[in-house]
């Protein structure tokens, strides 16, 4: 479960989705982060801009350093990433292919 | 004494898988050779339309390679030689058709001489090998003709077009490498061996050597940049520019991605470059530069199409710079590929593609619309290659990524010298180009509702930094 602020009705009808707020330290925006949806999905749909290009993980254009709360690259496409591990200890994710598993605040 | 069956049917002589592959492994050395060949010729040659052809027709030697490559290995060719040992004879015919003067007598020679050689030898393997036993080699190789007889038929028009009995003065040359290709037995290996032209005057050339600088097709004025955030020092042209930007920044956007695509033709040179002075890599390398380079002529042709679009006499108003790949010219290849892809990564990473569109759409210009788009998917696959064969080129390591650091930053230096000193250049000024181009688009503009497009933009300005200095 999420932390209870942005959840929504499953489609089912039954239990909470977990949902997660995004921030962005440089500008102060906040956006929800659904489960299961991309960090760069969930921008948009809130109408934020942010940098990408190849939405596979594999143009680095919206590599970004997560600096507090939990990001974690979807399991099915991290082997495809264009990102190092060094990057990946430093907190770096691609927000094209990373999804929220807290309330994140990005470099941003 | 033993016991068969009669042969079920008559088969074809000497059609073997492992004959199959060889002969294959012909083909395939000769399109990857051409491949990078081309490449390096497309930098040397400064005509516009045969510059666009040449890009197109490396690329597409690119893909023959590539699936001949995979067909091979298919034929139990081994993995550990396929990219290795090829034919010295053939590579000699070759490096032969190189040694051909850009542009005449190397297109003469292999649009004349080694295409049709080439298709000749697929044809040759098409009527010898079995369709259902080698079905999968037929689909490639029937494509792989349909293409050259395609390159060919367009090189001949292109030169009826733009150079009128090109093929006629370049008699000799060509001449001279249907000797040679004889002598290796034909691209197939098979025909009956002439005897090598070594006292044929036209042999015994020295080996052939990239050009370090590029020319512009001379119908263009001679310009060194082509946008004002190039040139810090050229105030008189950023005014000038600034007086287009103040009839709106829609119609300044419109004229800036027109030109910028335009002259994106020098990028496509700093990849092909790569591809004749890496001589040692992957073939992965070569099909993704060769894409690369490919791509970024498609965008060159996307700005040209566009300000033609316009009406406008396109050599006379459009500056088309080469100061980009000149002052990169002296420096190892490794030192411009590394810059080509920070200005790339640098352009992506600041969402410039994104705003460009949001600004191009605002001015319903579907057309540059579409441009931008396509352009920005194939710049998010170069930046991808970059980051692979620079990794790949340098070490996946710190001390890989500090020599990267260390070669891009070199190279914006090196940059920003080249603009200091030529400051005073008079083909370092824009300001008569965007004089005049002011006074043509005014003439055009027409009225749409504003949207109130709300965006900021400003070009990335890779070297800005080194520019300070």
């Amino acid at each position: 479960m999420g932390t209870g602020r942005g959840g929504r009705r499953s489609a089912e009808g039954v239990g909470i989705v977990p949902a997660y707020i995004a921030s962005l330290a440089k500008t102060g925006a906040q956006f929800t982060v659904e489960e299961g949806e991309t960090i760069l999905d969930a921008a948009e749909r809130a109408g934020i801009l942010l940098a990408y290009s190849c939405r596979s993980g594999t143009c680095r254009s919206c590599l970004t350093r997560v600096l507090s709360g939990c990001a974690e690259h979807d399991p099915e496409y991290v082997s495809e990433l264009n990102i190092d591990a060094d990057e990946l200890a430093a907190n770096y994710r691609l927000l094209c292919s990373a999804l929220a598993c807290s309330d994140v605040t990005l470099e941003k | 004494m033993v016991k068969v069956l009669p042969a079920s049917r008559s088969s074809h002589v000497d059609v073997r898988v492992e004959n199959a592959s060889r002969y294959l492994k012909r083909c395939y050395v000769v399109e990857r050779q051409l491949m990078r060949t081309v490449a390096a010729k497309f930098v040397d040659t400064s005509q516009w339309d045969f510059k666009r052809q040449l890009a197109n027709d490396m690329w597409q030697a690119s893909r023959h390679a590539d699936a001949l490559r995979t067909r091979i290995l298919e034929l139990r060719y081994p993995r550990r030689d396929v990219d290795k040992k090829p034919d010295p004879a053939l590579m000699a015919l070759v490096a032969e058709c190189a040694k051909g003067t850009a542009h005449a007598e190397f297109i003469g020679g292999v649009y004349g001489v080694l295409l049709p050689e080439l298709v000749r030898a697929y044809q040759g393997y098409l009527s010898a090998t079995d369709p259902l036993d080698d079905a999968p080699s037929i689909y490639i190789v029937r494509h792989i003709v349909a293409d050259l007889e395609m390159q060919i038929e367009r090189m001949r028009a292109l030169a009826d077009e733009v150079s009128p009995g090109l093929f006629e003065r370049t008699a000799a040359w060509q001449g001279y490498l249907r000797q040679c290709c004889a002598a290796v037995g034909g691209i197939s290996g098979l025909d009956e061996r002439a005897p090598a032209p070594a006292d044929h005057p036209l042999a015994g050339r020295p080996t052939y050597e990239i050009g370090r600088s590029v020319m512009r097709d001379e119908r263009w004025r001679p310009v060194l940049f082509h946008l004002p955030h190039e040139n810090k020092y050229d105030v008189e042209g950023r005014k000038a520019w600034q007086r287009i930007e103040a009839l709106d920044k829609r119609v300044a956007m419109q004229v800036w991605s027109a030109i910028s695509h335009f002259n994106e033709i020098w990028a496509a040179e700093v990849v092909a470059a790569s591809m004749w002075d890496f001589d040692d890599q992957p073939w992965d390398f070569y099909l993704d530069l060769a894409r690369w380079a490919w791509d970024e002529t498609r965008h060159s042709t996307m700005g040209y199409r566009a300000l033609q679009g316009w009406g406008w006499d396109v050599p006379d108003l459009i500056p088309w710079g080469n100061a980009l790949y000149n002052a990169l010219g002296p420096m190892p290849p490794i030192q411009r590929l590394a810059l080509l892809y920070y200005y790339e990564d640098s352009l992506l990473r600041a969402g410039t593609k994104q705003i460009e569109i949001k600004i191009l759409e605002s001015a319903q210009d579907d057309g540059s619309v579409q441009d931008m788009d396509f352009d920005w998917a194939d710049e998010a696959i170069h930046v991808s290659y970059g980051y692979t064969w620079l990794r790949h080129l340098l070490g996946d390591s710190n001390a890989g990524k500090e020599e990267l650091t260390r070669l891009t930053d070199d190279a914006r230096e090196i940059i920003a010298r080249f603009v200091a000193e030529h400051k005073d250049d008079p083909q370092a000024k824009l300001a008569p180009y965007f004089e005049r181009l002011h006074d043509v688009i005014a003439s055009m503009l027409h009225d749409i509702p504003d949207d109130a497009l709300n965006v900021q933009w400003a070009p990335v300005a890779a070297d800005e930094e080194a520019l300070k200095a």
